[in-house]
C-alpha cells in the first residue's frame, strides 16, 4: 500500500492536472500534510463519538 | 457548487434507472399510469414519470438491480483496468465528457465503499498482531532499546485492568490553558471506565461511526485540492470532486486488495 498508493496518485495528478513532476511531488507531499491533519483530526472525533456513545 | 453536485449525484442515480426504463418500456401511446398522457418513449413527457411496468418476479428483479449496480454490461471491465492503470486518463475523458463509457464516479465510489466495509466485515475476525511500544532508556552511557508488547483492552488481566482503572481515575482534562475542568473530566473518566468494563460495545460503535467519518474524506480532499489548484482557473470543483472519486475508489480497491492478500496468506 505505501509504493503503490503514492505511484497511482501521481500518475493521476499528472494525467489530469498536467502539471510538472516537480509541481505534482510538491502539492503530492502537502495533500499528504493536508490529509493526515484531517484524518488526525477524524479520528479524534471518531474517538469521541464512540466514548459519547458509551454513555448512552 | 452545490448544483454541480446534485447534478453529478442525479446523473449518478437517473443512469442506474434509465436502463431499465428503456429495456421495460410499454409500447407507444400507451397511456401513462400516471397521468394518462400517451406515452412517446420510456418517460411520460407530461409527469416526468417512468412507463416502467415492475410485475416481474422478485429474482427478474434482484438481477436486475445486481446489474445495474455493477454494470456487469461491460463499463464495469472497461473502467476498473483504467481506473488501477490509467488513471488520468480515465478522469479527464470524463471531465472531457465521454462519460457513456464509464461507472459514474459517484456510483463507482459508492460501490467501492459499500465492497470495502464488507470485506472489512469478513476479515475482521483476522487476528492483528499486538501492537509494540518501544523506550530507550540510558544505561552507563549506552542506550538499551526494550520493546514491551501493547495488549488490547479485552486481553487485560483483572489486575492489569485495575491498574488502567487507576490511572483512568487520575486523568484530568484542561479545557482552558492552566484550570482543570472537572465536568469534562468526569465526562470523560465515566466512559474510559464504561469501555474498560465492554471494550466490544466500543469498537463496535467505532466500526458503525467509521462508515460515515470515511465518505467525509470526499469533501475534505475536493477541497484541499482546490486550495492547491487555487492559481488554476481551468479547474473547478467539479473537477477536483471527479479526481477525488476516483482517486479515493482507487486508494479502496487497492485496499481490499491488500485485505483479500493478507487474509489469504494467513
Amino acid at each position: 500500500m505505501l509504493i503503490p498508493a503514492p505511484i497511482h496518485l501521481f500518475a493521476h495528478m499528472r494525467g489530469v492536472y498536467r502539471t510538472s513532476i516537480v509541481g505534482t511531488l510538491a502539492r503530492m507531499f502537502l495533500l499528504f500534510l493536508g490529509s493526515a491533519v484531517a484524518a488526525g483530526i477524524l479520528i479524534v472525533g471518531l474517538i469521541a463519538v464512540g466514548l459519547n456513545g458509551m454513555g448512552a | 457548487m452545490s448544483s454541480e453536485l446534485e447534478l453529478a449525484a442525479g446523473a449518478s442515480a437517473g443512469g442506474f434507472v434509465r436502463r431499465m426504463a428503456a429495456k421495460h418500456a410499454p409500447p407507444l401511446g400507451t397511456p401513462c399510469a400516471n397521468c394518462a398522457t400517451p406515452l412517446q418513449g420510456p418517460w411520460c413527457y407530461a409527469c416526468g414519470q417512468s412507463g416502467e411496468d415492475f410485475h416481474r418476479s422478485i429474482v427478474r428483479l434482484m438481477a436486475e438491480v445486481v446489474e445495474g449496480l455493477l454494470h456487469a454490461d461491460g463499463r464495469l471491465w472497461r473502467t476498473l483496468p483504467d481506473l488501477m492503470f490509467r488513471p488520468g486518463r480515465l478522469t479527464r475523458s470524463f471531465l472531457e465528457g465521454h462519460r457513456a463509457p464509464q461507472i459514474p464516479p459517484l456510483r463507482l465510489f459508492l460501490v467501492v465503499l459499500l465492497a470495502l466495509f464488507l470485506v472489512g466485515g469478513l476479515t475482521s475476525g483476522v487476528k492483528v498482531g499486538p501492537l509494540n511500544a518501544t523506550t530507550h532508556t540510558k544505561v552507563g552511557g549506552k542506550v538499551v532499546t526494550t520493546t514491551t508488547q501493547a495488549k488490547s483492552l479485552s486481553d487485560l488481566t483483572p489486575e492489569e485492568r485495575a491498574r488502567v482503572q487507576a490511572a483512568v481515575s487520575k486523568v484530568k482534562v484542561r479545557i482552558a490553558s492552566d484550570k482543570s475542568d472537572e465536568a469534562a473530566g468526569n465526562w470523560l473518566k465515566e466512559r474510559l471506565n464504561r469501555t474498560l468494563a465492554d471494550p466490544e460495545r466500543f469498537y463496535l460503535i467505532l466500526e458503525q461511526w467509521s462508515e460515515r467519518f470515511a465518505i467525509l474524506m470526499l469533501p475534505i480532499s475536493a477541497l484541499l485540492l482546490s486550495v492547491l489548484f487555487i492559481f488554476q482557473r481551468r479547474f473547478y470543483l467539479f473537477d477536483h470532486t471527479i479526481f477525488s472519486l476516483h482517486s479515493l475508489s482507487a486508494l479502496g480497491l487497492m485496499i481490499i486488495l491488500a485485505m483479500g492478500v493478507s487474509t489469504i496468506g494467513g
